[in-house]
């Protein structure tokens, strides 16, 4: 009798042991999670929501698999000069996707340069032709399509101005914004100052 | 069962084994497979016409797709890709040659047995991962790329099939169809 307890102790124990890797596993992508984690923290003094981490992969947090509950369909940042990081507000983000639908009404960038659509505003079908346009300056197409990322700063990367092998500068139009609308700004529009992601 | 029995037992079987393996005939170090590959100056284009590339490149080599170090059919391009200390850098000079060459074994490389057969007409070049998953025959994170009877289907899936002995007025037909095809988007 007292052999048989211990026989079912064991099978117990062992089951467990076959099975806490699994659960464990099943909890979180480490991909995902080293993704996430090469975001960094955020900012002192800017929380989450529509004006932090400017620049940033957007849909790394923003792309449902979290950390963040809200999805975007499409977000980023664009900035007001090649040879700065400062966002630009006001600026049109003009995108058609491969059914040639685009979002009712054109995504805006805030004082800080960033944008998003959520997907009960626009599911686009990939590929997607992008464009920026602000005033009388532009449209300014980009060159490639997306294939199927959600966010600029997947391949126009920070931190650097200069082009690599792999990844491009972040998107920019040139313009000047309005120092009168950014006296409002809940953050530094500038994402290599105390207000950026750098 | 006894255990000695069980011992002979495991014993004539190793030796059974080892007798069928030692039968197998002396491997040929002469032996060729003869892969047929498609023709690589459609591929490359020059002069006036874009090539078969110019279109991979577009539709497939983006940065956030196969234009990836890790991703399998890589594939380098002048706004996508660059290759490792080459000197160049995404958005800058045109593509080089050593690139689009790196370009066509992706292409071709992806199966080359399979490859072989379709070029040699023996499979329908949709037996081709290269021609099914754009049409989204086969699972595709990118989707539907191209559509049959479209330019770029007709693109690549005629190149696929011109051997090179084709004549110059089927290389013609084939280069037109990927000059419109590398236009797009």
């Amino acid at each position: 009798m007292k052999s048989l307890f211990c026989t079912a102790n064991m099978l117990v124990t062992l089951s467990l042991c076959a099975i806490a890797p699994i659960v464990w596993s099943c909890g979180s992508d480490p991909v995902h999670d080293m993704e996430v984690a090469t975001l960094g923290d955020e900012v002192p003094g800017i929380a989450p929501g529509p004006f932090h981490r400017a620049g940033q992969p957007c849909n790394v947090c923003h792309g449902g698999e979290g950390p963040a509950s809200t999805v975007f369909s499409m977000a980023g940042t664009i900035f007001n000069a090649k040879d700065t990081l400062v966002g630009a507000d006001n600026v049109q983000v003009l995108l058609t996707d491969a059914n040639k639908t685009s979002p009712p009404t054109n995504p805006v960038t805030n004082c800080v340069g960033n944008f998003f659509i959520t997907p009960d505003q626009w599911t686009p079908a990939f590929p997607i032709i992008a464009g920026v346009q602000k005033g009388n300056i532009g449209p300014m197409t980009m060159l490639s399509q997306i294939s199927r990322v959600q966010s600029c700063g997947f391949c126009h990367t920070l931190p650097g101005l200069e082009p690599t092998t792999q990844s491009v500068p972040p998107v920019y139009i040139t313009v000047s914004n309005d120092p009168n609308e950014l006296k409002g700004c809940p953050a530094n529009p500038n994402a290599a100052g105390d207000g950026g992601s750098l | 069962m006894s255990l000695r029995t069980l011992f002979l037992v495991g014993l004539a079987a190793g030796l059974v084994a080892l007798g069928m393996v030692s039968c197998a005939a002396t491997p040929d170090v002469s032996a060729e497979t003869v892969i047929l590959t498609p023709d690589y100056s459609t591929f490359a284009g020059g002069g006036m016409n874009l090539g078969v590339h110019t279109f991979l490149e577009h539709r497939c080599g983006t940065l956030d797709c196969h234009g990836q170090v890790g991703r399998p059919f890589r594939l380098f391009s002048q706004d996508g890709l660059r290759a490792a200390d080459s000197g160049v850098e995404t958005g800058g000079a045109a593509d080089l040659p050593g690139e689009v060459y790196a370009n066509y074994l992706a292409a071709i490389g992806l199966q080359p047995e399979e490859t072989s057969r379709v070029v040699a007409g023996d499979d329908p070049v949709t037996d081709l991962l290269l021609v099914a998953k754009p049409l989204d025959l086969q699972v595709h994170k990118g989707g539907q790329q191209i559509s049959v009877g479209d330019v770029s289907y007709d693109c690549l899936t005629e190149w696929l099939t011109l051997l090179p002995r084709a004549t110059s007025t089927e290389r013609a037909g084939v280069n037109a169809k990927c000059n419109k095809a590398g236009l797009i988007p």
